[in-house]
């Protein structure tokens, strides 16, 4: 069936292109119709979750912003040849990944970032990332992360993805996801020891 | 995916709940059986509250707006060219065609024309060389006709206001072979005519070219769909 007709029974069926249970799926068919409507609910669906993404990764806003209309108007390109292989979801991702990825190359931080103690208001000129957290300590070692390990926390816990989830938005082994993730935890203890000696069971113990 | 090691490697999805219930289970198993591993798990949630806690922004409202925008000017900039690539291809073929039949028609060259006594030629080989030189290289054969006494032959592929030396081979019906005298082209006769042909069929493909383009409603439709 071709995505006029699965679109239009959709419709018949008495929904409105703004409803909540109209898969993604449609929503990306509708969006290679050139249907506004579809791409005005995905960019709904997705924007907030991409942007936050987006800033969490780069720490800029203004670059954040431009990212995010470069990522929906990929999206708005190939959405004719999305084939359903991968979830909306991820496929979504992984466009926002590979922009990530390239601004970073472009901007040379693709390296790890090593910041003096207690730098990260210099990496965070826009101050978003100040906050009442109870985890100032972590929050400082998450900082100290390379953006690809940095990347599977996010994902993970950020936006709730499971592992099969990452492994498809990077284009990764699951193992290569696991041992990210794993890497990313002993440098993290690795931080902590080294700004302080106790911090680390005081992390623990909280 | 059940072995111990793996197990260990799942707790950051066991604390985010994203384990199939099949490796839920598993890893409760596991966790039973290495209590030590609570440790790990407390220094997971702590991460996981580290990253849940870093700001959660509203996306800018023009942002929405501006993606639009974008999307608007390349759909009118791709339907630009999707209408100009016809248009090409069909002056192009105009040009083609108004040259070839100019061509066919007024044959600017230089036409040889010569004579013969008897019928006991059988065929003519033409030979061109640059004037001021002796290397005549072959450039067509004419065969000969029963009691037609006059031929000619037009040799198109000249280059304009160079001029050539023509000559004429005669081959009878027992292989002999007897030469014509050289004679010599005009070159001031052949660019005008071949200028012609070029510029006229020129301008009659940009003629179509720009009658196809500037049809009126062209682009302003194809801009309507873009995200109708």
């Amino acid at each position: 069936m071709n995505r006029e007709g699965l679109l239009s029974d959709y419709m018949s069926e008495g929904h409105t292109v703004e409803s909540e249970r109209m898969s993604d799926w449609l929503l990306v068919k509708g969006v290679a119709a050139r249907d506004e409507r579809a791409f005005t609910e995905l960019y709904g669906r997705y924007s907030a979750a991409i942007y936050n993404y987006l800033v969490h990764m780069i720490f800029d806003r203004h670059v954040a912003e431009d990212l995010l209309q470069e990522i929906f108007f990929s999206i708005w390109k190939g959405a004719g040849r999305f084939r359903g292989q991968s979830s909306v979801k991820t496929w979504i991702y992984r466009i926002a990944h590979h922009q990530t990825v390239s601004w970073l190359r472009r901007n040379r931080r693709l390296r790890c970032i090593k910041l003096p103690k207690d730098s990260y208001p210099e990496h965070d000129p826009e101050g978003i990332f100040e906050t009442n957290s109870s985890h100032q300590d972590l929050r400082n070692a998450l900082f100290k992360l390379s953006p690809e390990h940095k990347e599977v926390l996010e994902l993970a816990f950020f936006h709730g993805m499971s592992y099969a989830e990452i492994a498809d938005v990077l284009q990764c082994p699951l193992g290569t996801v696991k041992s990210r993730m794993s890497y990313a935890k002993k440098r993290i203890v690795s931080v902590l020891e080294r700004q302080d000696p106790s911090g680390i069971e005081t992390s623990k113990a909280r | 995916m059940n072995k111990i090691d793996d197990l260990e490697d799942l707790t950051p999805w066991y604390i985010n709940q994203s384990l199939s219930r099949g490796e839920n289970d598993s890893y409760e198993t596991w966790l039973e059986r290495h209590p030590e591993a609570s440790v790990d798990i407390d220094l997971w949630k702590n991460i996981k509250q580290t990253v849940v806690e870093q700001p959660h922004l509203l996306v800018p409202l023009d942002a929405l707006k501006d993606t639009r925008a974008r999307i608007e000017k390349y759909a009118l900039t791709m339907s630009s060219n999707r209408q100009i690539l016809p248009a090409l291809l069909a002056g192009l073929a105009v040009a083609v065609m108004v040259f070839s039949l100019l061509w066919f028609i007024a044959k600017p060259g230089v036409t040889l024309r010569w004579s013969i006594k008897g019928t006991s030629s059988v065929s003519f080989r033409i030979y061109r060389a640059p004037s001021g030189s002796e290397n005549y290289t072959l450039v067509g054969e004419v065969s000969a006709r029963d009691n037609q006494l006059v031929y000619q032959y037009r040799d198109l592929m000249l280059m304009p206001e160079r001029a050539y030396l023509y000559r004429v081979e005669g081959i009878d019906s027992n292989g002999g072979v007897a030469f014509s005298q050289a004679v010599a082209s005009d070159p001031s006769s052949i660019l005008p005519g071949q200028l012609s042909i070029l510029l006229t069929s020129m301008i009659m493909g940009y003629a179509c070219l720009s009658l196809l383009k500037s049809r009126p409603g062209v682009h302003s439709e194809s801009a309507k769909g873009v995200m109708a």
